[in-house]
């Protein structure tokens, strides 16, 4: 067995390469590429809102990073989080949690007892994404009917996000547990909602995105340096409270 | 104790499994049950006996079903965590029993294989998808002397040849015989040099006693503790694996027998130690995860 020791012989080292990151990175954001990039789309046409996502995904995903690794909040995948909070900043986190509870109650008992039949698993969840998108389109044409100010193209997105969470769900509900799969739906949605509300629906983050998308440049060697964070997250203090009860 | 003490999942991720555990060496152990079970028959370690392979369709067609005994273990080569295991306690009415008496048909039996060889139940980003059949391990009595309702099963987590921690997992009427901790089996902390139990945790609060049959679980010595400790380094040597969790099962005939061996062991051993990984490992003089001065 290769003998290695663990951990980075020299902290200094890695914190110099951050620095120097940072300090390239500002040199690069200095020159304003994107916001050279930003006017050059902006002159070929490019929708308003296309522009506003592009610019809203990174800040975004140094959120949900944020959430997972020092808050501790685990979610389904990276992904999941991010298009849901896309979906919420649409059409409010309000209505796409209750949207996500009524599809866990119709769709989570019907993938529970495909569990009972011999199938694979590509194709139960497949069902189950059937079923949940064409629950999802009903369900959006009655509250349309029913008075509600959904617009059509307001719901790709949110059908599309919230198909793929159940599909997710249902996965891990087969694979580890029901309650493991609740939690990581809860803690989805609330990692989700607080993006939503926090980053990808925050006209002032988006402002300041406009004026100076170079900012953006920083969410890389920000990530980065997350990486490198080794300390207990936020919920693991609670996880093993326990632990600094004893003696 | 001080929180500084417990190490958390980034820096066992950053500190113990990126540097010790080489990608390769995880694909090629940790996510092929097969290649590590003849590793460690190899070397002489105690396993259950391997009854069958089907590692692709060929295998599949050419597989003599009527051949394999009441009881044994069905599982995933690349699987974890439990997922896709399927254990048969004994053969009535045309069909064998799992552990509630549900019969397993040698329809559901076949179905069960095709999506392990589907790749349903694979872990650890490998694309080992066989099957095996292995035997079925028994312990009739846990450690409390009571009627085991379930196999209890020894965690030995091994850090560069020093075994630092050890649980061990008794399932309880609630994880319906499973030694899952998440799925309420009861965890107890064993003393790494004597063997002695320390302390006990259920559902994440701490307990002295089972759940179902209120036996003291508290300062009980595991039988043939040494052996096992020595079982255990010696796997996580020949892994090739720096961090690993080595998982046992000490049966009737056989006496103490690897069930597997974990790349990215769980940090629930701590509450079940009352006592953190990183502390327990500063004290076994590795260097490196001593908490640095500011």
């Amino acid at each position: 067995m290769t003998d290695v020791h663990p951990g980075p012989a020299n902290p200094t080292k890695p914190a110099l390469a951050f620095v120097a990151l940072f300090a390239a990175t500002a040199l690069l954001a200095a020159f304003e590429p994107l916001r050279l990039a930003v006017e050059t789309l902006r002159t070929e046409g490019a929708q308003g809102a296309t522009l506003d996502s592009l610019l809203l995904l990174p800040a975004g995903v140094v959120a949900i990073v944020i959430f997972r690794l020092v808050i501790g909040l685990e979610t389904f995948g990276l992904f999941a989080p991010l298009i849901l909070a896309f979906a919420f900043a649409k059409v409010s986190p309000l209505i796409g949690v209750a949207v996500f509870g009524v599809l866990l109650v119709l769709v989570s008992p019907v993938g529970l007892w495909l569990a009972r039949f011999p199938l694979l698993s590509t194709a139960r969840t497949a069902s189950l994404l059937v079923l949940s998108s064409l629950l999802l389109l009903c369900g959006f044409a009655l509250f349309n009917a029913l008075g509600g100010q959904l617009r059509l193209i307001d719901l790709g997105l949110p059908v599309v996000a919230l198909s793929g969470m159940m599909d997710r769900f249902v996965s891990a509900q087969l694979d580890q547990s029901p309650q493991e799969a609740l939690k990581l739906s809860i803690y989805t949605l609330l990692v989700s909602t607080l993006v939503a509300i926090g980053v990808i629906g925050n006209p002032w983050l988006l402002e300041q995105l406009r004026a100076h998308p170079d900012l953006l440049l920083f969410c890389f060697p920000l990530c980065l340096l997350l990486g490198r964070y080794s300390g207990l997250r936020v919920m693991e203090v609670w996880r093993f409270r326990v632990l600094a009860r004893a003696s | 104790m001080k929180l500084t003490d417990v190490l958390g999942l980034n820096r066992r991720e950053l500190e113990l499994i990126n540097p010790l555990n080489p990608r390769a060496q995880i694909l090629k152990i940790a996510a092929n049950k097969i290649a590590a079970k003849a590793l460690l028959v190899e070397h002489g370690l105690p396993v259950p006996a391997l009854y069958g392979v089907i590692a692709h369709a060929g295998d599949y067609a050419r597989f003599r079903w009527q051949d394999l005994p009441l009881d044994f273990a069905l599982k995933p080569s690349g699987g974890g965590r439990g997922c896709g295991i399927l254990v048969t306690n004994g053969y009535r009415d045309g069909a064998w029993r799992s552990h509630g008496g549900a019969p397993i048909t040698l329809d559901a039996l076949r179905y069960h294989v095709l999506a392990i060889l589907h790749g349903d139940f694979s872990r650890e980003g490998g694309c080992d998808h066989a099957a095996f059949f292995e035997q079925k391990l028994r312990t009739a009595r846990d450690l409390t002397g009571e009627t085991a309702q379930g196999l209890p099963d020894l965690r030995v987590i091994v850090r560069e040849g020093v075994a630092v921690m050890a649980m061990m997992r008794i399932p309880t009427s609630k994880s319906d015989g499973k030694a899952n901790l998440h799925q309420g089996a009861i965890g107890v902390g064993i003393d790494i040099d004597s063997g002695r139990t320390l302390n006990a945790v259920l559902e994440g609060e701490c307990r002295r006693s089972h759940p179902d049959t209120d036996r003291d679980l508290v300062g009980l010595t595991v039988p043939d503790w040494p052996r096992i400790r020595d079982i255990a380094v010696h796997a996580a040597k020949i892994s090739g694996l720096g961090y690993t969790g080595v998982d046992l099962v000490i049966d009737d005939d056989i006496g103490p027998a690897i069930l597997e061996i974990n790349a990215r062991p769980g940090l629930d051993i701590q509450i079940a130690n009352l006592r953190g990984l990183r502390g327990a490992i500063a004290a076994t003089s590795a260097p490196s995860l001593v908490a640095q001065p500011a």
